[in-house]
């Protein structure tokens, strides 16, 4: 085996053994992590159709405006999306161009 | 672990309390030992907009007080670590401290935020006052000290994407946490403050209409780096047309056991109403008030210029919060200034100006006797404000009560000397101890030397 | 420049968490920088004065990608040290630094986006140009004497020196009057504790005339003060009968003395040491210091005659002369004044605080005292529970605009006096309470009228037999010593300090440190901190015994200097220019501790043989030419 594929596999090693010594914290954890990365998907190819603002963003997605919100904040956060000018109150939203489409 | 590590002083908190008392202490020759329980210096101050009455930005402030500790020489700085517990052991103090797993190798790690970037978990950010989000590796904050990613166990699905992303090999998923000991001549507790919980009032919503926000919150909406980088309502995302401020919202009041002034709520809240101002330039601001307390340097002068902004003073007692369909709030207060005359008014955004609590109870952990009010007591408040109930043991800024960052830094630099003064004492005695034979000690102010042990 | 290869310029534009970049565009300023002859990096960042920002210069110096640097940020007073010692721990000299102000001179003083951007590309250009004709200079060390002078003997002074002497520091201790512990000997008891004002002072003094490593001088005021951080003098004038308590002075006396209530601890007292009193003559006196603590306190504002009735009414004092008042009543007994008894009293806040434009009357210099005294409100409430304890049946009234019992027990006094039937009348600033004699046949002797803003602007009356004004703080003359010295006084008159959070104690002249209500109204517990921690700041500058300057001093070209004097006629630093004979011609020369770099000197120069180190004649000319120039064409 190369170097590579050595340490690939003592990181899988590691990982079993981990989650076999918390395995109720990794698997909450992951089903949380699971339908927060649903939602995302949702979000984007609403997005991805046109910039929105955060009550049109949240109707369109079947989601409180204050969850949809902080979906925005996080992706502002890592880049995924930017501000796009304003409709009336509210904020407009745009997907990032290398982002578009994308996931 | 081989020897116990030793230090001239021990500074509990990397507030900006214990950053001022690290500095002034090392700054005369002290060796010193910075222990912090978050995984980056900096307190609570860091998280801060602008801070009154300057306007200067607070990480103009704390940033460069933080680089100064993390290259101090005589500075040692432990983060993620907490203290379990103080002792003295005989001319010196014995600390257990604990710290905590990050999951990631110290001095490997480079900052890069490659790992931040592959983590496929998104979750609440304590930092920016639970309104953004963060990753579940990540760095804290963009001017954390260390730039050291951590990884958050509770949240972590062992996915090992941050293991793959990591360049030099820096994230250690099996890493455990190490409860080890350090000694140091004199401690300073800078142990901090922490708000009075938002929902601790019933008739105020109980923490739970959206749109009514604790004053860090307000701050972290402000802040450069905040969490949508502008203000807008966390219901909703709308820009607020009128944004109110109930002061005394976690203070002054019996039925919270909180009857003390918390001190820095009414700068606090003309301070955040004049940063509104600016970036809200249409919106109505109030702010309803008992007694408004602008009484540092220059701070009447900014209360002025504030009410020379157009920001409304209303005195006055607010007795409800209740949320609207369209979530806004309706503020129900009683006219201070009309008979008690009750009015209700509707605002976008609503911010309780909450009040400090002690951040730490130190009767558990250092033995410390602490006042009334639950923060730690000072017996000689006048001349010697930093002492505290264990000779050796010093108090820096909010840990003896709430204080501004003014009067906070004053102090920090008063507790140094008194730790200084101390620690010099002890190193003076054990000489004088070793050397006893050749004793002629005959001045006035050795004779006044007292040593307990 | 011969020597040197072209320099290499790195420009870090600061975003200032969007103090500039919300009004000027760091990335356009970056990119007109790298345009700019000699630069050869520009970058920015949202914080340069973090770690992070920090680290971007320092990467680029040990990539030998820069040697010399321009920060655009801030003002310099906030962070040119914190970018100079990058340059020195990165092994480059730290005057290879040129810091351009994008933020207090552009960001902060335009609301125009393009012409911000454009003003800070010009000041950039200056600061580039400046930049490259810029020489690597080594700091001026001097010997600093091992002394530090604490100016004012109140519980700050008393407790710096205190601190200072157990830091092993000689101290010279300096008290205008004859006695020790300031305003607060004029005080009963001390909220929040009632610990008893003489037992503290008593206390205080107790360690200051212990420590051999103290001199004290009494009845003793500053003429004239000249030096620099590490060698202030000094020149006092101690007047007859002054004292000076020093290591001679307690081996041959008893130097004790007894605290007066209401005057102070007296220095003295009792004929008990004679041996360091001074006779009948004035004399002078001379201090030399390395370090000087600026503890010179308060004076109670003084209303004008006939301000609510004062000096005009017998019945109306100010908040001390009633302390001093209850402090001789016994628990029960009746309260008297002026021979008659007092059924009620009425105390009014804010005399001589939070003054407004039009209603009060100005100050001597014009000015109208705009600022809190911060200790008024707690002192009248914790005066209002002393006389409900003792004079149980007396009623009283307080009017007041904002109750601030801000500090750690500070609120039980207010509730106290509440639920002890104190009755509260709220007015406004700008509508102050009338104070009027009583009409005859009154039962009171005084009537104090206003508009009450608790109910609605309701027109109150109340009758009083004693009028209390709660007078606030103004700062102690310390004109001599603020002339002399040239230092920053705020617009409320108290002493200012650099920054109240970055340097809070210190003063912009180095090496003179503020301690106590000089700063700025302070309780005791308030003025104790600061004294310590000025005490704090002393110990760290006078530890080492050298201590180094900035080299922006003038120096003189020998080659080019005729002689004239002219530029010694100009300094207005004795001492800092001198004429000597050099190989049988006269020339200047510099004595660099002295000069403070203020450039007089230059332009006076007929030969323009002097420069000042780091601002020369040729570096302004080719900042000027560089503002002057065309704006260029930046493509984006």
């Amino acid at each position: 085996m190369s170097p590579a594929a050595d340490s690939r596999q003592e990181l899988k090693e590691l990982l079993k053994r981990l989650r076999a010594e918390r395995p109720t914290i990794v698997e909450a954890a992951t089903t949380r992590s699971n339908a927060q990365r649903a939602t995302r998907r949702v979000i984007k190819i609403e997005l991805a159709k046109g910039p929105a603002t955060v009550p049109a963003l949240a109707s369109a997605c079947s989601l409180p405006s204050a969850d949809a919100l902080w979906h925005i904040a996080a992706m502002r956060k890592y880049g995924e999306l930017v501000e796009n000018g304003q409709d009336g109150d509210y904020c407009l939203y745009r997907l990032t161009p290398n982002d578009e489409g994308s996931d | 672990m081989s020897e116990t590590p030793r230090f001239d002083a021990l500074v509990i908190g990397a507030g900006i309390a214990g950053l001022q008392a690290a500095v002034d202490l090392a700054d005369q020759g002290f060796k010193v030992a910075i222990v912090e329980r978050d995984p980056s210096i900096g307190g609570a101050m860091i998280a801060l907009s602008k801070v009154f009455p300057t306007l200067d930005c607070a990480s103009c402030i704390t940033t460069p007080k933080m680089a100064a500790v993390a290259r101090h020489p005589n500075i040692t700085t432990f983060t993620y670590t907490e203290v379990l517990s103080v002792g003295r052991a005989g001319d010196r103090f014995v600390a257990s401290v604990l710290s905590k797993p990050r999951y990631v190798d110290e001095e490997a790690c480079i900052g890069c935020r490659k790992c931040e970037y592959a983590c496929p978990v998104e979750v609440v950010d304590e930092f920016d006052g639970r309104l953004g989000a963060r990753r579940a590796a990540y760095i804290p904050f963009t001017t954390a000290i260390p730039q050291t990613a951590l990884i958050d166990a509770d949240n972590c699905t062992l996915c090992g994407a941050c293991v793959r992303a990591c360049p030099t090999d820096a994230v250690v998923l099996d890493q455990r946490p190490r409860e080890w000991q350090l000694e140091a001549t004199a401690v300073v507790a800078a142990t901090g403050w922490k708000l009075t919980p938002v929902g601790a009032k019933p008739q105020y919503g109980g923490g739970e209409i959206t749109n009514v926000l604790e004053p860090t919150q307000m701050e972290r909406l402000l802040a450069p780096h905040g969490p949508y980088g502008r203000v807008i309502r966390p219901s909703d995302g709308k820009i607020p047309e009128s944004v109110a401020y109930v002061q005394c919202a976690g203070s002054r009041d019996q039925t919270l056991g909180v009857s003390y002034c918390s001190r820095v709520c009414c700068m606090y809240a003309i301070k955040q109403a004049m940063l509104l101002s600016g970036s809200l330039p249409i919106a109505d601001i109030t702010i309803y008030y008992m007694d408004i307390r602008a009484f540092g340097k220059g701070y009447e002068e900014f209360y002025r210029s504030a009410q020379a902004m157009g920001i409304e003073f209303v005195k006055g007692k607010v007795a409800r919060l209740t949320e609207n369909d369209d979530q806004s709030v309706t503020v129900r207060v009683e006219r201070l200034d009309q008979f008690g005359q009750v009015e209700e008014r509707r605002h976008d955004l609503v911010v309780l100006s909450l009040g400090m609590l002690p951040g730490e109870d130190v009767r558990q952990r250092f033995d410390l006797e602490v006042a009334e009010d639950g923060f730690v007591m000072t017996p000689q408040p006048k001349d010697a404000p930093c002492r505290t109930t264990v000779d050796g043991i010093f108090v820096a800024g909010t840990a003896s009560g709430p204080k501004d960052i003014v009067d906070t830094i004053v102090e920090a630099g008063a507790a140094a000397t008194e730790a200084s003064l101390y620690i010099s004492k002890m190193i003076a005695a054990a000489e004088t101890a070793t050397a006893a034979s050749s004793a002629d000690v005959t001045s006035p102010a050795a004779d006044r030397v007292e040593v307990k042990v | 420049m011969a020597e040197d290869a072209a320099p290499k310029i790195g420009v870090y534009v600061c975003h200032c968490g969007g103090n500039i970049s919300d009004i000027a565009d760091p990335e356009t300023v970056a990119r007109f920088a790298s345009g700019l002859p000699g630069v050869a990096v520009a970058r920015t960042n949202m914080f340069m004065c973090s770690d992070p920002g920090q680290k971007l210069i320092a990467d680029d110096i040990q990539a030998g990608l820069v040697d010399r640097v321009v920060v655009a940020a801030c003002s310099p007073k906030l962070h040119e040290l914190t970018f100079r010692s990058v340059l020195q721990r990165n092994g480059l000299n730290p005057y290879l630094y040129e810091h351009a102000n994008i933020r207090e001179q552009v960001s902060w003083a335009t609301s125009d986006h393009a012409e911000a951007t454009a003003k800070s590309e010009s000041i950039v250009a200056a600061a580039v140009a400046k930049a490259g004709r810029l020489q690597p200079l080594d700091p001026i060390v001097v010997e600093t004497t091992p002394c530090a002078a604490v100016l004012g003997a109140g519980v700050a002074g008393l407790r710096a020196a205190r601190d200072l002497a157990q830091a092993g520091i000689e101290v010279a201790l300096v008290e205008k009057t004859a006695a020790l512990g300031g305003n607060v000997a004029k005080l009963d008891r001390l909220f929040p504790n009632q610990e008893s004002a003489g037992e503290l002072i008593g206390r205080l003094v107790d360690e200051v005339l212990h420590d051999e490593r103290i001199t004290l001088y009494t009845l003793a005021s500053i003429d004239r003060a000249e030096g620099y951080v590490g060698n202030f003098t000094l020149h006092l004038r101690q007047k007859a009968g002054g004292v000076v308590v020093d290591r001679a002075a307690r081996l041959n006396g008893r130097t004790i003395g007894a605290y007066r209530p209401f005057e102070g601890f007296m220095i003295g007292d009792h004929g008990a040491a004679e041996e360091g009193q001074n006779g009948d003559d004035e004399r002078a006196v001379v201090i030399e210091a390395g370090a000087l603590v600026v503890a010179t306190g308060f004076e109670h504002y003084t209303p004008t005659k006939g301000e609510y009735g004062y000096e005009r009414l017998p019945q109306v004092v100010t908040l001390p002369d009633f302390i001093e008042l209850m402090a001789g009543v016994e628990p029960g007994s009746r309260l008297e004044h002026d021979g008659r008894p007092i059924k009620s009293v009425g105390f009014i806040h804010c005399v001589g605080s939070r003054q407004v434009e039009g209603v009060n009357k100005p100050q001597a210099d014009g000015e109208i005292n705009e600022y809190c005294s911060r200790v008024c409100c707690t002192a009248t409430l914790a005066a209002i529970c002393d006389l409900q304890e003792k004079c149980p049946g007396v009623a009283v009234y307080d009017f007041y605009q904002d109750i601030r019992a801000y500090g750690r027990g500070h609120e039980e006094y207010y509730e106290k006096a509440s639920k002890g039937g104190a009755v509260f009348v709220r007015f406004a600033g700008a509508e102050p309470p009338a104070v009027a004699k009583a009409p005859a046949g009154d039962p009171c002797l005084v009537t104090v009228r206003c508009k009450d803003g608790l109910t609605w602007g309701e027109e109150v009356e109340a009758g009083v037999d004693l009028l209390v004004l709660a007078v606030g703080m103004t700062p102690s003359d310390v004109s001599t010593l603020v002339d002399s010295l040239k230092l920053p006084v705020g617009t409320d008159r108290f002493l200012l300090e650099v920054h109240p959070k970055l340097r809070p104690v210190e003063l912009a002249v180095n090496g003179v440190l503020v301690a106590g209500a000089s700063q700025g109204p302070k309780d005791v517990t308030e003025a104790t901190a600061t004294a310590s921690a000025a005490a704090a700041k002393a110990m760290t500058l006078l530890s080492s015994g050298r201590i180094e300057l900035d080299p922006f001093v003038a120096t003189v070209d020998s080659q080019r200097c005729e002689g004239h004097g002219l530029c010694v006629e100009e300094c207005a630093y004795p001492g800092a220019l001198v004429l000597t004979e050099e190989n049988g011609a006269t020339r200047a020369i510099v004595n660099a501790a002295l000069c403070t770099g203020c450039g007089a000197c230059v332009a006076v120069c007929p030969t323009n043989a002097i420069d000042v180190a780091g601002w020369t004649l040729g570096q302004y000319e080719a900042m000027v030419d560089a503002l002057l120039a065309e704006p260029q064409e930046v493509t984006p």
